[in-house]
């Protein structure tokens, strides 16, 4: 490959703008950004920004996929500014992500993502809770061997960038839907050999808005920057629903008596 | 603490994009997705002229052979032909997927995915030849 010199070639660059206290929809403005073969379309942001356009707004940090900021709609897939790079386009069209309410240019209001993460009880839930009272010292090690580890370990690596909810017409629908990370974060914890807090989580996966609401439409797992599988989860989540339902029809469920 | 109204003042205004109905469009693999859902409505077509066969079949031998004879129309003959390309796209995707939803552990071996799709088709093959050979054998 040729590698060019820095601002050997230019790109045309659309990019999304919506700025609330002056707009009332969102709408596109153009630009004409230099870039090598190893520019990611986050820098070129980074570069309208400093070079030519102070007023763009987006959201960024860590510049190498952990942080999960960066999500944009690029040329209509969802994906992190910093994971894609100018190289493999000869036009770019940049737009904030699909299906969270815009709050100025590219930048997602992801509260409500945000609040269905917490719905799900995302942290290990014990029987006993004086087991993880913090004001105690820890008194007892949990352990766990690499194969139960192997269990979960793929749905524990989600940085909730939000790209899957952006590529999940079900949430577009229907922004109740728990959607993809939050269930496949359910699905881990569920799946933690340390974690007893299935039946509590049970309420909420197996209600309209949990795994019933999700078709395999399966793009939430093609777009994961981190290879998490919200898909699957989700789906082997119906599995256990349907378990826990039967359970419940015989009564001999533990999750059903809070209902 | 005094209120001060003049700092409570916000230019928040969240667009809310709704979504299109021709979201399916949008691109190849929401496509696919909905051709793939609508394959049911192809399966409950060709459920209904099942059934118009097992009415004709009530009403005595004459209307049966009417029924028989009809399925040999080229427009009914085309049909056919859309319903079992539909039947089968639903089967390599719906196969495709099974590997997610069921994954098999023995101990701490997971099937590979690759060897649950060899068995599913494996098994449609079986159960397929079985049923043509009864047929057949019915016939015969």
């Amino acid at each position: 490959m040729n590698i060019a010199a820095p601002s050997a070639d230019i790109m045309k660059v659309t990019v999304q703008r919506y700025r609330p206290e002056q707009d009332n929809e969102p709408w596109l403005q153009h630009y004409q950004v230099p870039f090598s073969a190893d520019t990611s379309v986050l820098e070129a942001l980074q570069h309208i920004k400093d070079h030519l356009d102070p007023s763009l707004s987006f959201r960024w940090s860590c510049r190498m996929a952990i942080c999960g900021s960066c999500g944009f709609m690029i040329n209509g897939v969802p994906k992190l500014g910093c994971k894609a790079f100018l190289r493999d386009y000869s036009e770019l069209h940049i737009a904030a992500l699909d299906n969270f309410p815009i709050e100025r240019d590219l930048i997602s209001d992801i509260s409500g993502f945000v609040e269905n993460l917490e719905t799900i009880k995302p942290y290990i839930i014990r029987d006993d809770p004086q087991e993880l009272d913090t004001s105690q010292p820890i008194n007892q090690a949990f352990i766990q061997t690499p194969a139960e580890l192997s269990l979960y370990q793929q749905f524990s690596q989600c940085i909730n960038c939000g790209l899957c909810y952006a590529a999940c017409p079900q949430f577009g629908r229907n922004p109740d839907f728990l959607g993809p990370a939050a269930l496949a974060l359910a699905s881990r914890y569920n799946r933690d050999s340390r974690d007893q807090g299935q039946e509590q989580r049970a309420l909420f996966l197996n209600a309209e808005e949990g795994v019933w609401s999700c078709t395999f439409v399966g793009y939430c797992s093609e777009v994961c920057p981190k290879q998490v599988d919200p898909a699957a989860a989700i789906n082997q989540g119906k599995a256990a629903s349907t378990t826990d339902y039967m359970l419940n029809l015989l009564s001999l469920s533990k999750s059903g008596e809070k209902e | 603490m005094t209120e001060n109204h003049e700092h409570k003042q916000t230019f928040r205004k969240p667009y809310q994009h709704k979504q299109s109905r021709w979201w399916w469009l949008q691109n190849r693999f929401f496509t696919l997705y909905l051709i793939r859902e609508a394959t049911a409505v192809w399966v409950l077509l060709y459920c209904l002229l099942l059934l118009s066969g097992l009415v004709s079949l009530s009403e005595g031998e004459a209307a049966w052979s009417d029924w028989l004879n009809s399925l040999s129309h080229p427009a009914a003959v085309g049909f056919q032909m859309i319903v079992l390309t539909a039947v089968v796209y639903h089967a390599v995707t719906w196969f495709k997927l099974a590997p997610k939803i069921m994954v098999v552990r023995i101990g701490t071996w997971t099937m590979p995915e690759r060897l649950m799709l060899i068995g599913q088709w494996l098994g449609l093959l079986i159960l397929t030849a079985a049923l043509l050979g009864l047929a057949i054998a019915w016939g015969a």
